[in-house]
């Protein structure tokens, strides 16, 4: 009978990473790269930017040595480890309006399917590894591209929504987190979220939940994920502090699929790097 | 005590069966494993002896002249004609159709909901919505002609481990269209309830849905990324039109694939014993089968309601009907 003292510490980390605009999230992945593992950022928010002065800059932490967290030789390559592609949806005019072609989800997918990155080519997501990390930012993009996807099809872009247009595309997100989430994708994932506050299924208690189409899926995002964090931003100008917390708070449920490794809140310049090595410690 | 029904009839010559086992089918559409997945029995009735009810159902008769008018439609488009003048053309061809010239007057329906002119008021308002400016552009062949009414075959990779030949996947694909960079086998589907998530969910997991997946991998020139099912709900006053993309990853395909074999085996177990065992939990099943009232007869009467209630039909998936 398997015995609980062989089970392995994951080597996979599958991470709902959520907060408000601002909070810190998309710069939080430096840590990540400095630690040395790949960060692929799928860009769908146009965020990207903060990331390169953080890797360029040479006052920047990730840029020299951080005793306890990564090495120099780790951080010189650091550049190296972080790349990003952006998605955009692409519009055409017609008369005063602004029309998307609904072709952001395709390029996703395909970016997905064969992750190509100027001249260097990944392959298909599911063929990364241990050492890679996906991270999609954002979710609330990533609904709305196949919301969109899904009406210009129909030729209905400037047509009011329909209750179908709904269904269709959380079909096709929950297609996208089932895959991720699914064994074949044996790689570490980490999809940004903002948060929506909404009724919990079948009780009247708000809760906040991943931002994406509609209400019915995202109280059902957290269970593609074993583990879902918060970014949080708190006090103002010299006192400001952000921070990744690993309990729930502030009516948001966050979970850790190593509850008692790791701490209930980790400093953003290098909590992402020490939850990592914390959920994989023996 | 044996099983095996009496063959009474020679059958009409088809191409997809063996010569070598004459009752093994080895060109395997969609059609005929999703009969054989439903019951032996009926599939055996169906496609091995070619028995259909002599009386067309208004379902089948609606949808081929659906399917037809679309197809009209995208040859005109294609040959230089504008919107309403294929529409013309197409409509021609619906009224054509389902006018019984022996007799006289038009196809009469037993349903309500698919009538001619339920029928003539659903491609009018489809293509108007569907057909003009549509996002899905119909994909022009080398040949010039429109991808639509798309045959395909390829090796299934099984064989039969009695004759040794090899099983065919085959089957007719409506359309294949572009939209933005990427290209789907576009299917019309009706129905008379309401284009939910429910009418879509029938769609996976799908015998036909996954055998075109497979298709549009392995079984043509052009990088097929998925599939698209134009729904179309019929009422007696409305029809209404909704599209939803249909999604199999590869693992989904794969674990199709090999129940295929399983289902494939199967067929060769029944045509080597001449047992083709009935499924009882079927009969009801998809607004109950056609052969319910000859299954429910004793064995030794069957023969005759059959040959006295049904007419036979060559079911030949191998048979082209356009270009590949």
């Amino acid at each position: 009978m398997p015995n609980f003292r062989d089970y392995p510490a994951s080597q996979i980390t599958k991470m709902l990473l959520l907060g408000h605009t601002g909070a810190g999230k998309t710069g939080a992945l430096c840590s990540l790269a400095a630690a040395g593992y790949n960060v692929r950022l799928l860009d769908l928010d146009k965020g990207a930017e903060i990331i390169k002065d953080f890797l360029i800059n040479p006052k920047s932490i990730y840029t020299r040595a951080n005793p306890g967290h990564w090495t120099a030789e780790q951080a010189a390559a650091v550049l190296d480890r972080f790349s990003y592609v952006e998605i955009d949806e692409s519009v055409s005019v017609k008369g005063p309006n602004l029309i998307a072609r609904g072709d952001a989800w395709q390029k996703i997918t395909t970016q997905l399917g064969a992750w190509k990155d100027g001249t260097s080519d990944f392959g298909n997501v599911s063929n990364w590894g241990p050492e890679d990390i996906l991270v999609i930012d954002g979710l609330s993009r990533l609904s709305r591209a196949a919301l969109n996807y899904i009406r210009a099809m129909e030729g209905k872009m400037l047509a009011p929504l329909e209750q179908s247009h709904y269904f269709k595309s959380q079909n096709l997100v929950e297609g996208i987190l089932e895959l991720l989430y699914s064994s074949a994708v044996n790689t570490n994932i980490i999809m940004i979220c903002h948060i929506a506050y909404g009724e919990m299924p079948g009780s009247q208690l708000t809760r906040g939940f991943p931002q994406t189409i509609g209400k019915a899926i995202g109280p059902k995002v957290g269970q593609y994920f074993n583990h879902a964090l918060r970014v949080k931003a708190s006090g103002q100008g010299s006192l400001e502090k952000r921070m990744i917390l690993t309990n729930t708070s502030d009516m948001i449920e966050l979970k850790s699929a190593a509850p008692l490794r790791v701490k209930a809140e980790y400093p953003i310049e290098t909590g992402l790097a020490d939850y990592f090595a914390d959920v994989r410690a023996r | 005590m044996s099983a095996q029904l009496p063959a009474l009839l020679p059958r009409p010559l088809n191409s997809s069966f063996s010569t070598k086992l004459p009752t093994l089918q080895l060109g395997i559409d969609s059609t005929s494993l999703g009969e054989f997945k439903i019951c032996p029995r009926r599939y055996y009735y169906s496609l091995v002896e070619g028995w259909q009810t002599r009386l067309q159902s208004a379902h089948l008769v609606f949808g081929i002249a659906l399917h037809k008018a679309r197809e009209t439609y995208d040859y005109a488009r294609s040959s230089g004609a504008g919107h309403e003048d294929a529409l013309d053309k197409s409509l021609g061809e619906v009224l054509q159709s389902t006018w019984n010239s022996e007799l006289g007057r038009p196809w009469l329906s037993d349903i309500p909901i698919k009538t001619r002119v339920t029928l003539v008021r659903t491609v009018v308002w489809y293509l108007d919505t569907l057909g003009q400016d549509d996002p899905l552009q119909t994909v022009q062949l080398a040949n010039g002609r429109p991808a639509v009414e798309l045959s395909f075959r390829f090796d299934s990779g099984y064989r039969s481990r009695l004759t040794g030949e090899a099983f065919l996947f085959c089957g007719h694909l409506d359309r294949i269209a572009r939209f933005h960079e990427q290209y789907y086998i576009v299917d019309i589907k009706t129905t008379g309830h309401s284009l939910d998530e429910r009418f879509f969910g029938q769609f996976t997991p799908d015998n036909q849905m996954s055998l075109y997946a497979l298709a549009g991998r392995v079984g043509y020139s052009i990088p097929v990324s998925g599939l698209i099912i134009d729904g179309v709900q019929i009422g007696v006053g409305f029809s209404r039109f909704s599209r939803f993309p249909i999604t199999r990853d590869e693992a989904q395909i794969n674990e199709w694939y090999e129940g295929a074999g399983h289902w494939l085996a199967q067929i060769e177990h029944c045509a080597a014993t001449g047992s083709w065992p009935q499924n009882d939990k079927s009969c009801g099943v998809y607004g109950g089968c056609q052969f319910r009232k000859v299954c429910s007869r004793s064995p030794v009467a069957r023969q005759t309601w059959l040959e006295a209630n049904f007419t036979r039909r060559v079911w030949d998936p191998l048979v082209a009907r356009g270009e590949t």
